[in-house]
């Protein structure tokens, strides 16, 4: 796919008297996996936000595929392409694994437009759920509710939500947090392989994750992108290390 | 997957059964009157558990789509006429008509906003069935012949049986389509935005349209309930718009236990008993619902259905003898503190009429003296006992629960 999956002009974001968002410029090429890091209140959430649609940005343009959003909302950010997990684990809570997989698989690009299947179980979207259902390892709790899942197994449905609607783009908002370090690299692993061929856009806290994963990474720091480039350069960025990595632990 | 088939249909043949065998048995006009009166409010509960327990939906003013559903087939009754068994249709027409312009506004918000601009509109239904007597008939409400409409093969429905018959069967296929509606996708997609409204909208469904969707679709089924009741009682009321009549279906829904398909029936069917069979033999019976409500609310937040559900848990083959203690203990602290209170509101009603007009109070078969000590020696030590009970209730609990912690090391 050519083309960049995400651009972003000149994004501010003003909440009041207070700028989250100064400015941001970022492009993601289709395919690309890019991992957004900075330290808290960086803004990082607000710009995942202003991405989905869920947040209108105060100025700037957000261009999805293409096509630009003119703060047109998540429903129509998501027809665009962008799929998303949240921060809180949020899936449909009273809902089984699988009902919840199902939920989203009816919004794939090939299903949305049937609307029988909103009236009547489709054996397409049922083996697509299956999939992805099998391919995030949850085939043993199938008929669980989503509530009654254990944290990690929560985080890897919120993931398997968001990969059965078929976007093509991920937003992953600290997919790792709270993990313990072996779950928090099953994770990063079970993602790895679930999103071949996707877009991916992840925000992280877990140093290791990161320049494990990601092909390219931007640093936010108070509202604004201090640097983007492959992990190395990075690395060895100066203005990144005094703004962020330095009160870390690399 | 087979057990889960066959509860089914024995569900549905029961369901079906509390709705045809009693009218054959006893088909006389009082018990047809309350059947009637039962199953009408049975299609409302459950047509209102689509917004409660499916779509996360609290309304207020659930009732006015019924009503407005019955006076739109009033109308059209005596205007046009067309075969009585029919008329439901046009009824449920009707209030799915009324329930989509309301939820155009409403379904913009879920929470308590909805529950706001319901009651907002269910009032303004309310006031203008007094202020447009035109329409709604004034005080007087809009009378319909059920008898003048086309008949069918030798019906003319104007017997309460054959009135009955029609409304018995709309209350069974009325009851299957909304248990097949909550089967479809479209009530997962409901169940999703009752739980999580954002996530539904990153996934690229508006919420909204889904609320829309399942409000409309409730006033569908409360406009033929609507339709029931003028069948029954041949005559639109502006009662059945009333802010009161939206209360007893959130009531009877919440009695039953809205995660329940049939919680609401159960609970409409228990309202409507201690509206009629109660309040035959005694004037507190609004009391009993009241403290009935409360008593569910507080401790049993799941309705009929759910206890039901419990008292099958504890009963269940290989169920440890404590937990069936502990169920035992809890139905009978239930029932002692029943006898308890119904002792107690029947002597201070007693007391109370017997200081106004002197005459003595009868309980059924049983005249009752507030005066003497004995009653209140009973209501004592019935609630006495209940309490012990409920003490002996929670050392269960406690055992169960230890035994499992050491299960667990």
């Amino acid at each position: 796919m050519n083309g960049n999956a995400i651009a972003l002009h000149g994004i501010t974001q003003r909440f009041g008297a207070q700028t989250v968002l100064d400015g941001v410029e970022l492009n993601i090429a289709a395919g690309e996996r890019h991992a957004l890091i900075g330290p808290n209140g960086a803004g990082k959430s607000t710009l995942f936000g202003v991405i989905a649609g869920a947040t209108r940005p105060t100025r700037g343009r957000v261009v999805l595929h293409g096509v630009e959003l003119r703060g047109r909302g998540p429903v129509v950010a998501s027809r665009l392409g962008i799929g998303r997990s949240f921060q809180q684990t949020s899936a449909f809570a009273r809902l089984t694994v699988f009902d919840n997989l199902r939920c989203a698989a009816l919004h794939a690009p090939a299903e949305r437009r049937r609307w029988w299947n909103r009236l009547r179980e489709s054996a397409s979207v049922d083996l697509a759920a299956t999939r992805v259902l099998h391919d995030i390892g949850l085939d043993a709790r199938r008929d669980t509710p989503a509530a009654e899942l254990g944290y990690a197994e929560q985080r890897a449905l919120d993931l398997g939500v968001a990969l059965a609607s078929g976007a093509r783009t991920l937003l992953l908002d600290e997919p790792t947090a709270g993990m313990s370090r072996t779950q928090a690299a099953r994770m990063i692993a079970l993602i790895r392989a679930t999103t071949q061929g996707r877009t991916v856009l992840m925000i992280e806290h877990d140093m290791d994750a990161v320049f494990g994963f990601a092909e390219r990474i931007t640093v936010l720091v108070r509202g604004t992108v201090v640097a983007t480039g492959e992990p190395d350069a990075i690395r060895a960025d100066p203005v990144v290390r005094a703004a962020y990595l330095g009160e870390g632990s690399v | 997957m087979r057990s889960r088939a066959l509860a089914g249909l024995a569900r549905w043949s029961l369901f079906a059964a509390c709705v045809a065998l009693p009218a054959w048995l006893w088909p006389h006009g009082a018990m047809l009157g309350y059947l009637a009166q039962t199953a009408a409010l049975v299609v409302l509960a459950l047509s209102y558990n689509l917004q409660l327990g499916t779509t996360g939906l609290l309304s207020f003013g659930h009732a006015a789509f019924a009503g407005l559903g019955a006076f739109a087939a009033a109308h059209w009754f005596n205007r046009f006429g067309g075969p009585l068994p029919l008329l439901p249709l046009v009824g449920g027409m009707a209030g799915a008509g009324f329930g989509f312009v309301a939820g155009l506004l409403a379904t913009r918000r879920s929470g308590t906003a909805f529950a706001m601009i319901t009651l907002g509109l269910g009032e303004c239904v309310a006031a203008a069935a007094w202020s447009v007597p035109a329409w709604f008939g004034g005080i007087g409400g809009v009378p319909i012949d059920r008898a003048s409409g086309t008949p069918w093969g030798g019906w003319h429905f104007g017997a309460p049986v054959q009135a009955y018959a029609v409304i018995a069967a709309w209350c069974v296929v009325s009851a299957f389509a909304m248990h097949a509606l909550t089967r479809t996708p479209l009530a997962r997609l409901a169940n999703a935005v009752r739980d999580n409204p954002e996530r539904v909208a990153a996934l690229g469904t508006d919420p909204r349209r889904v609320r829309l969707a399942m409000v409309t679709c409730a006033s569908f089924f409360a406009g033929i309930a609507g339709t029931l009741t003028l069948i029954d009682v041949e005559i639109a009321t502006p009662d059945s718009v009333s802010m009161a009549r939206s209360a007893t279906v959130l009531i009877a829904a919440v009695i039953g236990g809205t995660g329940a398909f049939f919680g609401p029936a159960a609970g409409a069917a228990m309202l409507t008993a201690l509206s009629i069979v109660v309040a035959g033999v005694s004037r507190a019976w609004a009391l009993y619902l009241g403290v009935l409500f409360v008593v569910i609310v507080v401790a049993a937040p799941r309705g009929i259905a759910g206890i039901a559900q419990a008292l099958a848990h504890a009963l269940r083959r290989g169920a440890p003898a404590a937990e069936r203690w502990r169920m035992l203990c809890g139905v009978g602290a239930c029932m002692f503190w029943g006898v308890a209170i119904v002792c107690a509101a029947e002597l201070g009603y007693a007391w109370r009429f017997a200081q106004d007009d002197g005459t003595g109070l009868a309980f059924g078969a049983w005249g009752i003296d507030a005066d003497t000590p004995a009653g209140w020696a009973v209501a004592c030590s019935a609630a006495g006992i209940g309490t012990l009970l409920w003490g002996w209730r929670a050392r269960f609990a406690q055992g169960a629960q230890s035994g499992k912690r050491e299960d667990g090391r």
